[in-house]
């Protein structure tokens, strides 16, 4: 007897775990996979740039309700629109790593990024000017990097790191960047590359934002790729409790963003009936942000260096009525 | 798309999801986790469905790629790390009874390996494939699963030393 064999089989004994998954929804985001790869492929015929324009149905206003927003960063310009007309075909991974090896020279100036053998992080297909991200192949090694793919032969071409942030004025970036900041191990979300925009909140520095893609909606929080205060993630996250995610950050840290600060994130869907989030903090302080069809967004800033504080949240209606509140009472 | 190749993923997933999610349970040691992968996997069969379809079986494209996906899915970035606490993992649903107390053993013993050793030690004695057959699930060569899977083993007596003395004389 393979006592090995049997003692595997023992381990993976699932009596008593129904399967979670819906097979017709799991087909649903199967094909939506795959027509984004057809849609990329026929960009060829198509003339560049106009696959990316179409995205986001509904844009909702980047800055909202009582955030102070910070003097906004001017993004570089965008490259030529004509670097995807001329090449609009699928780069193949390994090209893309060769042709993205100049752009990550500068992310070796921050503690969290170090030379890595570098591979595609998704298995995507990608074509000139979009944003991809590479992931080192060591275990503990740095964290992944964000890079736009150049022309083949204009590979030394600057791309700053404002490159990588994007408000609600351009869903189809925000999209994107949200999109390739997902982690390997969230592989499982569908490509929000051309996802619906519901809600966005933020400034130059974090925008957060709910986008619906595959049947499903995510939570998106974007920050600067060189900024050490842990923001940037990308979960699935729907109809349920209202709830923001806390993060601080210090002025030691060699960031493009310095300053200590207290940072609030979430968003999801909650109440149809809603019309407002309004955060309340322990000193008295209110933030309000509006949540349309159910769909909500928030990004607020506390300066200082306080750190997180228990925040009570309430959904607000038309008149002003408490809907739900959180933590309940 | 044509309509039969819908409905002959759905039948594909619908009769592989349990035995794969087995699988993946395996390399992680986490029910949700393992289906999350599958799925995804399953994702990337109906992208490349009649490639796969013609040049090796679908279920063993599936499987490795339910393997591969872990193994990515386990080189987890600086800091941003979540980590899969595998002391806690499945804590709403005690079963204290000896088969259950082998079971998590088990899981608890694989999880103490790298992911390439528990997926040469998943693949060469849960799934019985050959070495040469492993090797071209991980993408690699046959000196490396043997020596992976010979440094696993050795790495998982100490924790259920019975049953890899009993098991791994192959």
């Amino acid at each position: 007897m393979n006592h090995l064999h049997d003692s595997l089989h023992q381990a993976a004994d699932d009596t008593g775990r129904p399967l979670t998954t819906d097979v017709p929804a799991l087909l649903g985001r199967a094909r939506a996979s795959r027509q984004r790869s057809l849609r990329l492929r026929a960009v060829g015929t198509l003339g560049g740039g106009a696959a990316l324009t179409a995205a986001a149905v509904l844009v909702v206003p980047a800055l909202v309700g009582g955030s102070t927003p910070r003097p906004a960063t001017p993004a570089p310009p965008a490259p030529p629109a004509s670097s995807k007309a001329a090449e609009a075909k699928t780069v193949p991974d390994d090209e893309i790593v060769r042709r993205c090896q100049p752009q990550l020279e500068k992310y070796f100036d921050y503690p969290m990024y170090r030379p890595e053998r570098w591979r595609v992080a998704h298995d995507r297909d990608y074509v000139v000017g979009d944003v991809v991200q590479l992931d080192g192949h060591s275990r503990m090694g740095s964290n992944p990097v964000l890079c736009e793919i150049p022309e083949e032969g204009r590979e030394q071409r600057d791309v700053p790191f404002s490159r990588f942030m994007a408000d609600g004025s351009d869903p189809a970036r925000l999209t994107e960047l949200c999109s390739e900041s997902a982690l390997n191990r969230r592989e499982t979300f569908p490509d929000l590359r051309g996802g619906q925009v519901l809600a966005v909140d933020g400034d130059a520095d974090v925008t957060v934002s709910l986008i619906a893609a595959g049947g499903q909606t995510f939570a998106c929080v974007l920050s600067s790729p060189t900024w050490d205060a842990g923001l940037t993630d990308v979960y699935a996250w729907g109809r349920g409790d209202v709830f923001l995610n806390g993060s601080t950050t210090g002025s030691s840290n060699k960031s493009i963003v310095d300053g200590p600060a207290s940072y609030y994130t979430g968003a999801g869907l909650t109440d149809p009936a809603a019309r407002t989030i309004r955060v309340t903090f322990p000193d008295g302080h209110v933030e309000e942000r509006p949540v349309r069809n159910g769909a909500y967004a928030v990004m607020i800033r506390t300066a200082g260096e306080g750190g997180l504080l228990e925040t009570t949240i309430e959904v607000l209606g038309a008149d002003d009525r408490v809907l739900e509140e959180f933590p309940p009472r | 798309m044509a309509r039969g190749y819908d409905e002959e993923f759905v039948e594909f997933a619908t009769a592989s999801l349990s035995g794969l999610r087995r699988t993946a349970y395996l390399m992680c040691g986490d029910w949700q986790h393992a289906e999350d992968a599958v799925q995804e996997a399953l994702i990337r069969v109906y992208k490349s469905w009649r490639r796969v379809e013609r040049r090796e079986g679908l279920l063993a494209y599936a499987r490795r790629t339910t393997v591969r996906i872990l193994i990515d899915q386990s080189r987890r970035p600086w800091r941003r790390e979540t980590s899969a606490d595998l002391s806690a993992h499945d804590a709403a649903l005690p079963d204290p009874t000896e088969r259950s107390v082998e079971r998590d053993a088990m899981v608890r013993a694989l999880s103490s390996l790298s992911p390439r050793r528990r997926a040469c030690v998943v693949l060469r004695y849960y799934h019985d494939l050959s070495v040469a057959e492993t090797a071209r699930a991980l993408g690699c060569s046959e000196g490396t699963v043997k020596s992976q899977t010979s440094d696993a083993l050795r790495a998982l007596r100490p924790l259920v030393g019975e049953v890899v003395d009993a098991g791994s004389s192959r």
